[in-house]
């Protein structure tokens, strides 16, 4: 009944446009591209994936027959349906080969009954349904799409016939006019119209403020042509899905109403009629008079609810797994190179992997390494799809499933922990390593106050008693800064700004003084200036404890800002690491260079100042080169690279390098950098 | 003096706060207050601020998708402040728009023949066919895409040949002026350099003037001649970028740019030094905002006066305008740079 | 939370405003539809019966007056007499028949809620598992069947083929209280079926959801184990929209106890309502769909309350 926008499931429960869409900004690093195949266009994989869904086909079966019952009865029916016969033996007589169902109470043919039965229901769907949709869906663009007091007071009335019950508005109608079937879809079809108004209005809301609404009033078309061309394309999936899980709504309405004696009349072959004459007799005569039209009305209910189900999933996103799900255990190949001495964190060639239906598995991380030493930050840098944020959940057991850790080896504090379990880990997590993410807000629990977020790693990873934790978790807020720390512990997420939440998440991850914290991207989703005192704060924190870091990020500032030791990441493989005045200075990785190159920072030019560009786009993992991966965007690119991979080269001064050419570029071509100036 | 393309005066708007049907509205959200610049053709204006600072409501209210609460809007000359239904199509055709989200701004249901086609039909009455498909093709050529885009949708796309396809529909008309709207701010470092260059290319060529909009003063000044800074909907300075860039004249200027992460080790570390002048606090929320200046919780040089009274725009060094009581108050710079003042102070604070 | 409590509470006041309105008009549109006293006192009526019905129902006054008056009669808590049976007060009649239709629909939507509640967080823990297969082909098959389908089989397998309970008839709690209680299973499980499947089948999906949000991978990330992250962190969030669907099943269950009724020979409300409607009984309808209106608003007075415990943006709003 309120407003709320967490709208349910079988109400507005709005099909998101597209798969990519919603990967790219579901920050859990899904290889994009891997379902996206080029050719698949939205129609094509609809059907593609109704027709794989035996629950979706079964359902479009069903239909056709009942399609035939109903424009063409005759065809499947054996007898008239209204043909009484009164001879005594000829009533409830049991299935034969004349009469494939039995007899009913007058001797009338059973199964030709039924197979008419599918009429009244489809007559009913197409009553109510045109009232329902004819009604609703103007009401709730309009709504919606007004806005303002007029679209709350609408939206409150809806609301109203939306919570009473639907049979008592069909009853209503009865009452008004006269008990008659058709009557009563009239007032089913009142009530129905009322979820269609709010499933329109939310898509109209929503799709309101999607920019290329905008876009079409900026090129000049005028409100009409923007709803229809625009706003109802984008309505129409969930529509569909809507209105075909109401249709059995309506015939299940029907049915009870034809039961109850004041729907469709006593002599008609309809469903409910049918049932509402069995039940005078089943005590007596047995279950058989009601299991044909009861088996005919389940049968046609489900087949709705389960085309609705298809469809929304032919067009929806895969829920098959969540951040629960823990991903495949596979047998994993160990590393060939040995653990760095003296690391707290130490990955060694991890290979990652998404299995692909009917294909091979895509790669997405290819023997990627990396070492932090204690105290000390190590920066990871690259382009969205890269592997930075794979590369961390990996090393911490939360690889998003269905990938899967195929190779490497992994090593804490001394400690392989390649193949821990959930629960092994869980003594880790948290406790030994903190992890910071990049939208603050997403990652604090809606429901929960802060302040109990922020005690829950305390209770469960140290000794601390519920008053100490509560008196901690207050501290902690403090020491990252959060005015007013009493008053912020009893507030939820939602009524913090970005920045604010930010400190909490790192006061979350710093909770149980972890030895290593790993921040996925801490400040991208701030505004610069907060960014700066994030920033501040991580890096007076670290040197009050000792903490090691580890920091992704896609920009180089940040990394010049804070980082010891930087990694550059491609395509999945480390291109290029080492100490971030190295990297910085005199970088050998043609990527790296190129990177800096393209940033405005170091561009101080007028007019003819062109940024330098990187040709081209990173590519999907399904798409990457046989040979060098950044081949195809190399300016120095020779055949070799084309063909043959790079290995990763350790240089004489602990710099690593991927790259065919390092060593005849980093001579002549590079010089010249490392004197950057303002 | 020729006549500025674009002159945006005293310009205001207030979003009306949304209670419950039976309960009395919140305040209004003033999200833009007294802004005024003007665009000259073919040059740009660039216009940068932190995250709800009112940017994209200037946008918008340039492009007639929000009302105007106060304040007029000028297109050579012409009041357009608020368009005529009858003269709206004109409009339309002079001004155009590149918006943020490359995913969002294209319909996902049109083809990019219709996504560019269907402004070319409306105002250059060219109907589908050949000849529009032609136009088209050559729009894809100017922002650098193959002929085989033209039938594609943008779900088959990656981010920033989306972002070439809004540029390409921004430009299909015509248009004297485009606003790019964080045109570049969702896009990979490699690809937003990319799309810069090619928008200060089509600017040579296709003589436009933009309104450039982006949260990053670094990609703001390096693309346009003129910018302005905003914060909490108003224009706390405006003036030529080199110079903004180099002499900022407002506090928060100086903190914007203190705050941009620079890619190299020992510059950043001197940036971080002067970034930590300023206070850690929040801004105060746009439908409450105190009687002085708006910066003034974050400010490290403020003085009592801020408190009470809004500073009143002073003529800056550089040619345009700051809002900062520091010009006609205390130190009485007279439109003068304020980074030295701010830092002489930060150092007196620390008390070096 | 008071105030938002209290809030929640002042807006039911228009809503109840408005129940009264439409079943007041209820009987204003049957009188459009052709007399009713002539409907009530069947063929051949004599002018006596007419009059006094006329009479009764204050026919002859102008509209708004017989609203005031209806509705100072109703406030007064006098709902009139039935006009079948001039004896008969209706506050009687509806209070002898609102306990055997309250009982039903408040033990069916226990069972519904609990098992289905307990279904759906089993079933979302692993999604598309053999468990989650298995409830969702069950719960889409059930939620197909009508509740009084359901009954009649329920009926005939367990009441008549097995013996076990009877298959018809009420008894009330003052006679027996087991006994009562085994009236009532046979009908609240026909009801609390579709309940059941309503509800397993939204939890398990807005669960699905909520597991897959960034902030139960946080979670994790700080070493939160398993069943913490289904109780304590994704259960609140997914039961908000669930709230919402329990609230429309809850109202829909008062309508659709009817039927039910009827499967097991109860005389409740729905049996009340529906021969009202046949024999254009007005009083007895207008009073049935008031005091139906009045359950249906404070369910949803309930789920509003509830959304203020589970969701703190709708509380803080206000
Ligand atoms: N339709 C609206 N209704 C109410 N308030 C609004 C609306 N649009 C914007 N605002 C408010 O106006 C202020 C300015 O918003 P605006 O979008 O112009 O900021 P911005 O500078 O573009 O920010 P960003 O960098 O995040 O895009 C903000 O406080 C915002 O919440
Ligand atoms: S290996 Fe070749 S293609 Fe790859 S980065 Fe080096 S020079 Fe470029
Ligand atoms: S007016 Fe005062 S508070 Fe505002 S920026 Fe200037 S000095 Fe700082
Ligand atoms: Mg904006």
């Amino acid at each position: 009944m309120t407003g709320n926008s967490n709208e349910p499931l079988e109400d507005a429960d709005l099909p998101a446009g597209t798969d990519e869409l919603l990967e790219d900004v579901g920050h859990i690093p899904t290889p994009s591209g891997l379902s996206a195949n080029k050719t698949d266009s939205p129609r094509r994989r609809f059907w593609r994936r109704m027709f794989k869904n035996p629950l979706g086909v079964f359902s479009m079966l069903w239909f056709l027959i009942l399609l035939v019952a109903w424009v063409w009865p005759e065809l499947l029916a054996t007898h008239d349906p209204f043909k009484q016969d009164l001879t005594f033996t000829r009533l409830y007589e049991g299935p034969s080969s004349d009469h494939w169902l039995g007899t009913d109470e007058r001797g009338r043919d059973f199964y030709s009954r039924v197979i008419h039965g599918a009429g009244f229901a489809f007559r009913s769907i197409l009553i109510a349904m045109t009232i329902a949709v004819g009604v609703g869906v103007p009401l709730g663009m309009f709504s919606g799409w007004r806005g303002g007091r007029l679209d709350r007071a609408i939206m409150w009335v809806n609301d109203v016939f939306f919570s009473l019950p639907i049979i008592l508005l069909a009853m209503a109608v009865i009452i008004i006019l006269s008990p008659s079937l058709d009557n009563a879809m009239i007032g089913v079809g009142i009530a129905m119209s009322t979820r269609f108004t709010r499933l329109t209005r939310a898509v109209t809301l929503q799709e309101k403020e999607e920019l290329y609404v905008d876009a079409a009033r900026i090129s000049g078309l005028s409100t009409p042509t923007v709803l229809a061309r625009y706003i109802a394309p984008n309505l129409l999936s969930s529509l569909i899905v809507q209105a075909a899980i109401i249709s059995g709504a309506i015939i299940l309405i029907g049915a009870t109403l034809s039961f109850l004696g004041i729907g469709a009349s006593l002599d008609d072959p309809d469903w409910g009629v049918m049932l509402n004459r069995g039940r005078n007799i089943f005590r007596t005569e047995g279950i058989w008079q009601i299991v044909p039209p009861g088996a005919a009305l389940i049968l046609t209910v489900l087949a709705f609810n389960l085309l609705g189900d298809a469809i929304r999933d032919a067009i929806g996103r895969d829920a098959s797994n969540n951040a629960l799900t823990i991903s495949k255990r596979v047998d994993i190949a160990p590393s060939d190179r040995p653990h760095r001495p003296g690391a707290l964190l130490s990955v060694r060639t991890i290979d990652v992997e998404f299995p692909s239906p009917g294909k091979e598995p895509v790669q997405i991380l290819n023997g990627v390494s990396l070492g932090v030493l204690p105290g000390k930050t190590l920066g990871i840098v690259g382009e969205s799809g890269s592997g930075k944020s794979m590369t961390v959940l990996s090393a911490l057991g939360l690889t998003p499933a269905p990938g899967r850790l195929t190779r490497g080896s992994v090593q804490f504090d001394e400690r392989d922990v390649t193949s821990l379990s959930e629960s092994e880990w869980q003594e880790i997590r948290g406790k030994d390593i903190g992890v910071i993410f990049q939208e603050p807000i997403a990652v604090l629990n809606p429901a929960i106050k802060v302040g109990k977020q922020l005690m829950e790693p305390l209770l469960l990873h140290t000794e601390l008693s519920k008053a100490e934790a509560r008196q901690r978790a207050v501290e902690l807020l403090a020491e990252v800064k959060v005015p007013d720390p009493e008053r912020r512990m009893d507030q939820y997420p939602h009524e913090f700004s970005g920045g604010m939440a930010q400190r909490v998440g790192i006061a979350m991850a710093l909770a149980c003084s972890p030895k290593l914290l790993i921040a996925d991207e801490p400040t991208t989703a701030l505004d610069v200036t907060v960014q700066g005192q994030i920033l501040d704060l991580l890096m007076d924190l670290q040197k009050e404890r000792g903490t090691s870091i580890i920091l992704i990020t896609h920009d180089l500032g940040v990394i010049a800002e804070v980082a010891d030791r930087v990694i550059v990441m491609y395509a999945g493989q480390v291109v290029e690491g080492g100490l971030a005045d190295d990297i910085f200075g005199r970088p050998r990785h043609p990527y790296t260079k190129a990177l800096l190159d393209t940033m405005p920072q170091n561009h101080h030019g007028g007019e003819g100042d062109d940024l330098a560009v990187i040709p081209g786009v990173v590519p999907a993992p399904t798409d990457w080169p046989v040979g060098c991966r950044f081949a195809p965007r190399c300016q120095y690119a020779t055949d070799r690279c084309r063909e043959e991979m790079p290995v990763l080269e350790v240089l004489s001064d602990g710099v690593i390098v991927r790259c065919h050419h390092h060593e005849e570029l980093s001579g002549e071509a590079y010089a010249g950098r490392g004197e950057v100036s303002l | 003096m020729t006549q500025p393309l674009l002159s945006v005066e005293h310009l205001a708007v207030h979003f009306a706060g949304r209670g419950r049907l039976f309960s009395p509205d919140p305040p209004p959200v003033k999200a833009v207050n007294d802004v005024s610049f003007t665009i000259d053709s073919q040059r740009t204006f660039g216009l940068v601020g932190e995250s709800g600072s009112g940017k994209s409501t200037v946008a918008r209210a340039i492009l007639q998708l929000v009302d105007i609460h106060d304040g007029s809007i000028h297109l050579d000359g012409d009041d357009v402040t608020r368009v005529a239904r009858s003269a709206e199509l004109g409009f339309r055709k002079r001004v155009q728009a590149v918006l943020q989200d490359p995913f969002s701004s294209l319909n996902q249901v049109h083809t990019t023949e219709t996504i560019i086609g269907d402004p070319i039909t409306r105002h250059l009455a060219i109907k589908a066919g050949d000849e529009r498909r032609e136009r088209v093709a050559d729009l894809l050529d100017l922002v650098g895409l193959g002929h085989e885009f033209l039938d594609r949708y943008p779900y088959e796309m990656s981010g920033g040949q989306r972002q070439r396809i809004s540029i390409a529909r921004a430009l299909a008309v015509e248009p004297d002026l485009v606003i790019a709207d964080e045109a570049t701010s969702a896009l990979d470092v490699s690809i937003q350099s990319q799309v810069i260059n090619l928008l200060r290319e089509i600017q040579r060529e296709r003589d436009v003037a933009f309104l450039f909009i982006a949260h990053d003063l670094e990609v703001v000044s390096h693309m346009s001649h003129d910018v302005g800074v905003m914060y909490l909907g108003y224009l706390v300075e405006r003036g030529p970028s080199d110079d903004v860039y180099a002499q900022p004249t407002h506090p928060y200027t100086e903190m914007l740019i203190a705050s941009i992460p620079f890619p190299e080790p020992g510059e950043q570390a001197k940036r971080r030094g002067l970034r930590q002048t300023f206070k850690v606090a929040e801004p105060p929320s746009p439908a409450n905002l105190p009687p002085g200046c708006p910066f003034e919780n974050r400010c490290p040089v403020a003085m009592d006066i801020c408190r009470e009274e809004m500073p009143a725009v002073t003529q800056a060094h550089h040619g345009g305008e700051a809002r900062c009581h520091l010009h006609t108050s205390g130190p009485e710079l007279g439109g003068g740079s304020v980074v030295e003042f701010i830092r002489s102070e930060a150092r007196g604070n620390v008390g070096v | 939370m008071a105030k938002y409590i209290g809030f929640r509470l002042l807006a039911t006041i228009p809503l109840l405003f408005a129940i009264a309105v439409v079943t007041f008009l209820i009987a204003v549109a049957m009188e459009a539809n052709g007399s009713i006293a002539g409907q009530v006192c069947g063929e051949g009526a004599t002018t006596e019966c007419i009059l006094e019905i006329e009479e009764s129902l204050g026919l002859n006054d102008p509209l708004p007056t017989r609203f005031v008056s209806w509705l100072g009669d109703v406030l007064s808590g006098d709902l009139g007499v039935s006009l079948l049976d001039r004896n008969a007060s209706v506050n009687e009649l509806i209070s002898e028949r609102i306990w055997p239709s309250l009982s039903i629909v408040g033990l069916s939507l226990i069972i519904g809620i609990s098992l289905g509640m307990l279904m759906g967080v089993v079933a979302a823990i692993r999604p598309g598992g053999l468990v989650d297969r298995t409830f969702s082909v069950a719960a889409a098959s059930v939620i197909a069947a009508p509740g009084f389908l359901i009954g009649m089989m329920l009926a005939w397998g367990i009441g008549v083929e097995l013996g076990w309970l009877s298959p018809v008839g009420y008894t009330s709690p003052s006679e027996s209280i087991t006994g009562w209680f085994k009236s009532l299973i046979l009908p609240s499980i026909a009801l609390g079926m579709p309940t059941l499947a309503i509800v397993q089948r939204q939890l398990r999906s807005s669960m699905a959801n909520s597991l897959q949000s960034r902030y139960i991978l946080a979670a994790r990330a700080r070493g939160v184990g398993r069943a913490t992250l289904i109780g304590r962190h994704a259960l609140p969030n997914a039961m908000v929209p669930t709230i919402t669907v329990i609230g429309f099943r809850a109202a829909s269950a008062i309508g659709l106890t009817t039927a039910i009724e009827i499967v097991f020979g109860i005389r409740g409300m729905g049996e009340m309502l529906v021969s009202a409607i046949l024999n254009r009984n007005v009083t007895v309808l207008q009073g049935g769909m008031l005091v139906v209106g009045l359950v249906v608003s404070t369910v949803n007075l309930l789920v509003d309350i509830s959304y203020g415990f589970l969701n703190p943006k709708v509380r803080l709003n206000k």
